[in-house]
């Protein structure tokens, strides 16, 4: 597939982009900026910047783990630190790294998989009202084994609905190893079972990524029906931070920190000279200066008061 | 297919013609669930839908509550007005998660315009269908923040209540009777919305206050016919909607009586009677002349046998009971 120098450059960035804003969350909770546990993604950024980058804007997104599917479908940097400070935003509609409609990301559920069926529910009115809207929704290995994820799966085969399903099998599910959880080796082999296609990927190759959401996206759009993708990746930080990671070895970690998509990427951008020494460096300058103005947008926001907050939180 | 100009229709074509006209008058709105197409549904209130609306907008889906509750959120997110059914409300429990803690926290937690779905369910005691078919769960719903609970007892308020759910912009359970659908009541042919949170006095009365809702507001009201001949006057209030609560119809009515009786299908233990208890012994503590009465089920899983069954649910002698008590 030829893709677009732009495109190619504009997922570096937001690759760039989705880990610092991973550090800079982490910076922010661990100084007390802001409290809630904090759920960070490094390392698995390929594929949701790839599905970020092929997608329209109002295109709806299942966010997965981190605040990489924001990131990538462009939603504004200031919306993700603010909602995160739990801050009063000034605009009109509330925005989030999980829940921006105006960019198609509707929410997520506190528990797993009891979201898969809402998107299912957006491909649904998007078939319905006759828009070529394509819903994509991301969900880990553990969260496959919900019940709801599998009747969502079943429904949009047999309603042929326009969404892609994509399972980023990061290997562990807080500490339950993929391979304690599922009988079989691939979960893509599901997908057969509910009558769609389903393909496996290298979770940490974004061109490969971009390949496979390519297809699907396209054949979802073109009334192709749904698909599943399986990426294969691997978390690099603990399931929240202050997670002692004793279910897995220090050595796997680093093992597979060496193939960890950012830095592969980078790489081969430089090596087809694509990018240079300095466009790393200047990029990395900006998007420094893109969060840091970011941070302080959200840090002058006032809280809401808790007239404010019950009021719309009320029936 | 017209609805036809009719002064008596029962409770369950009530429903179908509320249904059939919103689905008229608006093309986003549409209904789905199991059975409920080519079947007509289990109790066969959608009996004429799929034949009007056709395929798309009136759709047989797989058992699979969990998606049918899931996709109604989703698609009321995205520019449709869904209008989904739960066979059973009993069956509410499979789908809880997506009914309690997301049907009943996604708009107000994300502040959402509007998330206009409409989940109805049949409940009550039937003949003995045993625990699950016969639970009535409206003690766990009004526990959730952001859900609506209707619970229409006659044909006019099915049609009124189920029409304004489906034009409003927030989630509500719609818990059907079983034992009602046969029930005829007078129902205008010009269109009439009901509002939520509005009860209705069935019966005025000066001596006790009987709050109620769906199918025991006619054992209420037989009760008070048969209290009215040993002459005490009762007022039966039906509730309609439970979320929201016509509270202030509940207090003038006590203030009026000073005695309450609250009656309902469900278990005693955890039902929405003591909720009623708790408003009233708050806020109308002064004008009460006796304790307040819960004429309420057996804490039981209901019976798998009819005879059984009444046994363990409220029956009009025991409201008659519980009223004397209080004089």
């Amino acid at each position: 597939m030829e893709i677009p120098k732009e495109k190619l450059l504009e997922m570096y960035r937001k690759l760039v982009t989705c880990r610092k804003v991973d550090d800079k969350l982490y910076e922010l909770n661990t100084t007390g900026i802001f409290s809630g546990w904090l759920h960070l993604g490094a390392g698995q950024e390929a594929m949701p910047v790839a599905v970020g980058s092929i997608l329209r804007k109002d295109d709806y997104l299942k966010p997965g783990r981190g605040e990489h599917c924001a990131v990538a479908k462009a939603v504004p940097l200031k919306s993700i630190f603010a909602s995160m400070m739990a801050k009063k935003q000034q605009t009109e509609k509330p925005e989030s790294g999980v829940y921006a409609p105006e960019y198609g990301l509707l929410g997520i559920s506190g528990s797993l998989g009891e979201d898969v069926p809402i998107y299912v529910g957006a491909a649904l009115s998007s078939k319905q009202l006759g828009i070529d809207l394509v819903t994509v929704c991301f969900f880990g290995e553990g969260t496959a084994n919900r019940g709801p994820v599998h009747e969502a799966m079943n429904l949009a085969a047999i309603w042929k609905l326009p969404i892609v399903f994509i399972c980023e099998n990061n290997q562990y599910a807080i500490s339950m190893h993929v391979s304690r959880a599922f009988a079989i080796a691939d979960i893509a082999d599901r997908a057969a079972g509910y009558g769609m296609p389903g393909v496996v990927v290298d979770g940490n190759d974004v061109i490969a990524c971009y390949e496979v959401a390519y297809d699907a996206i396209k054949r979802a759009r073109e009334g192709g029906g749904p698909s599943f993708i399986e990426d294969k990746t691997y978390r690099l930080r603990g399931h929240w931070e202050g997670d002692p990671e004793r279910y897995r070895p220090k050595e796997e970690i680093e093992e597979w920190r060496k193939k960890e998509p950012l830095k592969r990427y980078r790489e081969r951008l430089l090596k087809l000279g694509i990018l240079t020494a300095e466009d790393v460096e200047r990029y990395d300058a900006e998007i420094t200066a893109e969060i840091e103005e970011a941070v302080k947008y959200a840090e002058s926001l006032p809280r809401p008061s808790l007239e404010e907050l019950t009021e719309t939180l009320r029936l | 297919m017209t609805t036809k100009a009719k002064t008596e229709i029962n409770y369950r074509w009530a429903i179908n013609y509320a249904i059939a006209e919103e689905m008229r008058r608006d093309p986003t709105v549409i209904f789905y669930g199991e059975d409920v197409g080519r079947h007509g549904g289990n109790f066969g209130v959608s009996r004429t839908l799929l034949d009007e609306f056709g395929e798309e907008r009136v759709r047989d889906t797989p058992i699979s509550e969990q998606a049918i509750i899931g996709t109604a959120l989703g698609a009321a997110l995205t520019g449709l007005r869904p209008v989904v059914e739960i066979m059973f409300a009993g069956f509410l429990c499979t789908c809880f998660d997506g009914i309690f803690m997301k049907l009943g926290t996604w708009k107000q937690r994300y502040h959402c315009p509007s998330l206009p779905v409409v989940v109805r369910a049949p409940m009550g005691a039937a003949g003995g269908a045993g625990p699950e078919h016969a639970i009535s769960p409206e003690a766990l719903l009004i526990h959730s923040p952001g859900l609506k609970v209707v619970v229409p007892s006659t044909p006019y308020d099915a049609k009124g209540l189920l029409k304004t759910a489906i034009r409003g912009n927030d989630p509500v359970i719609y818990l059907e009777h079983i034992n009602l659908y046969t029930r005829k009541g007078p129902v205008p042919s010009e269109e009439y919305l009901i509002p939520l949170g509005q009860a209705d006095i069935r019966r005025e009365g000066k001596d006790v206050t009987i709050v109620t809702y769906s199918a025991m507001v006619f054992k209420a009201l037989a009760a008070a016919e048969q209290l009215s001949r040993e002459g005490i006057e009762a007022e039966v209030i039906d509730l309609r909607t439970l979320v929201p609560l016509d509270e202030e119809a509940i207090i003038n009515s006590v203030k009026k009586t000073g005695k309450l009786v609250i009656v309902h299908e469900a278990m005693e233990r955890g039902g929405v009677a003591g909720e009623i208890t708790a408003i009233v012994a708050d806020k109308a503590f002064d004008y009460l002349d006796a304790p307040i009465k819960r004429v309420a089920a057996l804490n039981v899983p209901l019976p798998h046998d009819a005879k059984l069954e009444a046994l363990c649910i409220p029956q009009e002698k025991n409201i008659v009971e519980a009223v004397k008590s209080l004089l």
